[in-house]
């Protein structure tokens, strides 16, 4: 029996038998299935397997990244780095911890951030997030959000998420700044600002239908 | 004094220093509650991925199956110390043959090896040998029985049958479910088999295996605690050496793939270990032959 890696995704989601308490996958569904076992398979050490994973995820992993450092010679080796920690540390992925995506995307973006802080001096001012291409960014961003959101599912929207709150899960998040920094850069006091990046979590769990 | 639950968004987003990191770290340890959102705004997190996505260079995906070449992938759930000793020392001389409690897992086990129970360990608890625990025994075939042949359909109801789970629609399902994918696909290797004991401890488990998979899984329906300090620890054993393999709890439903490969083995074991794992078992050895 040849050792494909595993079987392709239509023919998973068409052949499990529906049962009463188990629902048809839907595609996302199916996607994050597939994210598991090749994790899985990678964590025995299945190249094969690692590389459908790399194909899978690499677009989601390598935006995140190129987000934060705005540079692609850092973005390609961060994402380099990111993969190979991803094949060594694939057997400590547990389900129970969340989905492989979620899994890796913090990974990136911790390793991201890492990376801008330590080469901010290099990298020019400009092109980091400052105040003045945020709006532009945290429009186009948020935009895009909301369209793959109306695409495939109901929900309340966006409007949960403020546009203070944008501003600043924006500049932590992508810009890859401390809380600290973030207080400064807004003129505000760190309490404040703790607040809007943690509310603005809470809405876009929220809003993206999250947890229960 | 500031509320350290205000810092969980900060700490999703990476936004915290290095000193309050390790504050805030400790404070998940303790609050079910951060550790509820720091997942849930993860997951958040990363749907904001999709929508700024970005095809990167071909040369990364190049480099990166290169790179991959020269490392291999951690064991899990082994701290360093034992970690180095398993790819460094060599395995201990284990007595698996007259110290260990075989079971006979069916007719199909019992016929392919001598009975090594001529010197029974006064410990033993669960004899298989005469009277009820027959029953006991054909019971258990029949039930390997019935789940290979389930598992030539190869569905999902596989893992329904394994342990009766009850899959819910919320974010465990999906977890549920892709483990079944995986069970199904080494149950319905030509070559699965499943073998099955009973702890001293009373509790039932079975070990799943396909050598062509190259993969086992431990499973217990109800699997008691180890006790304070103390994990279950598993087990591949190679003649008379056994490797020490994955740790696990006790619970409703305990699930633990054998991280070691499996394609040479000859049985596999489970004993109760500290929590930090041994290198030897420090216990007799429940162990099944495959």
């Amino acid at each position: 029996m040849s050792k494909r890696a595993a079987p392709d995704r239509t023919g998973e989601s068409t052949s499990r038998t529906a049962s009463e308490s188990e629902p048809v996958a839907s595609g996302r569904d199916a996607e994050a299935l597939r994210l598991v076992e090749l994790i899985t398979l990678a964590s025995h050490g299945h190249e094969e397997a690692f590389a459908d994973l790399y194909d899978l995820t690499s677009a989601r992993i390598y935006g995140v990244i190129w987000r934060v450092l705005r540079s692609a010679d850092h973005a390609a080796e961060v994402t380099q780095e990111v993969y190979v920690e991803v094949w060594r540390q694939s057997a400590r992925y547990a389900q129970e911890k969340g989905s492989v995506m979620a899994w890796m995307a913090t990974m990136a973006h911790r390793r991201a951030v890492d990376r801008v802080r330590s080469v901010s001096s290099e990298v020019a001012r400009d092109e980091r997030y400052t105040l003045k291409n945020t709006e532009r960014d945290v429009d186009q961003v948020w935009d895009g959000v909301e369209q793959s959101l109306d695409k495939e599912r109901v929900h309340v929207g966006l409007a949960s998420l403020t546009d203070i709150q944008r501003e600043a899960l924006t500049l932590a998040y992508f810009g890859g700044y401390t809380q600290s920094q973030v207080a400064q850069l807004l003129k505000l006091p760190l309490g404040t600002v703790k607040t809007r990046i943690r509310d603005g979590l809470i809405g876009l769990r929220d809003a993206l239908g999250v947890g229960t | 004094m500031s509320d350290i639950h205000a810092s969980v968004g900060s700490y999703v987003t990476h936004a915290l220093s290095s000193g309050e990191l390790d504050e805030f770290e400790d404070h998940l340890a303790g609050c079910d509650n951060c550790r509820q959102d720091v997942a849930e705004f993860n997951e958040a997190v990363a749907e904001l991925s999709s929508s700024i996505a970005a095809t990167p260079p071909p040369e990364i995906r190049t480099s990166v199956l290169h790179a991959i070449k020269d490392v291999r992938p951690l064991p899990a759930e082994v701290d360093e110390t034992e970690h180095q000793a398993r790819t460094e020392a060599k395995p201990q001389r284990v007595e698996t043959e007259t110290s260990s409690h075989r079971v006979a897992a069916g007719a199909e086990a019992a016929t392919r090896r001598p009975d090594p129970e001529a010197s029974n360990p006064p410990t033993a608890a669960h004899q298989t040998h005469d009277g009820p625990v027959d029953d006991l025994a054909i019971r258990r075939q029949r039930r390997a029985n019935r789940l290979l042949t389930l598992a030539v359909a190869a569905t999902t109801v596989i893992a329904l049958a394994l342990g009766g789970w009850v899959y819910t629609l919320n974010q465990d399902r999906q977890a549920q479910v892709s483990s079944a994918q995986l069970e199904s696909r080494v149950l319905s290797a030509p070559d699965a088999t499943v073998r099955t004991g009973v702890l001293e401890n009373g509790a039932r488990v079975s070990f799943v295996v396909s050598r062509s998979e190259n993969k086992a899984l431990f499973v217990a329906d109800d699997l008691p605690p180890a006790g304070e300090g103390k994990k279950y620890q598993l087990w591949t054993i190679h003649g008379t050496q056994a490797t020490a393999d994955n740790l696990l709890d006790g619970g409703p439903v305990a699930k633990r793939w054998f991280a070691g490969d499996i394609e040479n083995v000859s049985a596999l074991g489970v004993t109760i270990e500290p929590e930090s794992g041994s290198q030897t078992p420090t216990e007799p050895v429940l162990s099944v032959p495959i």
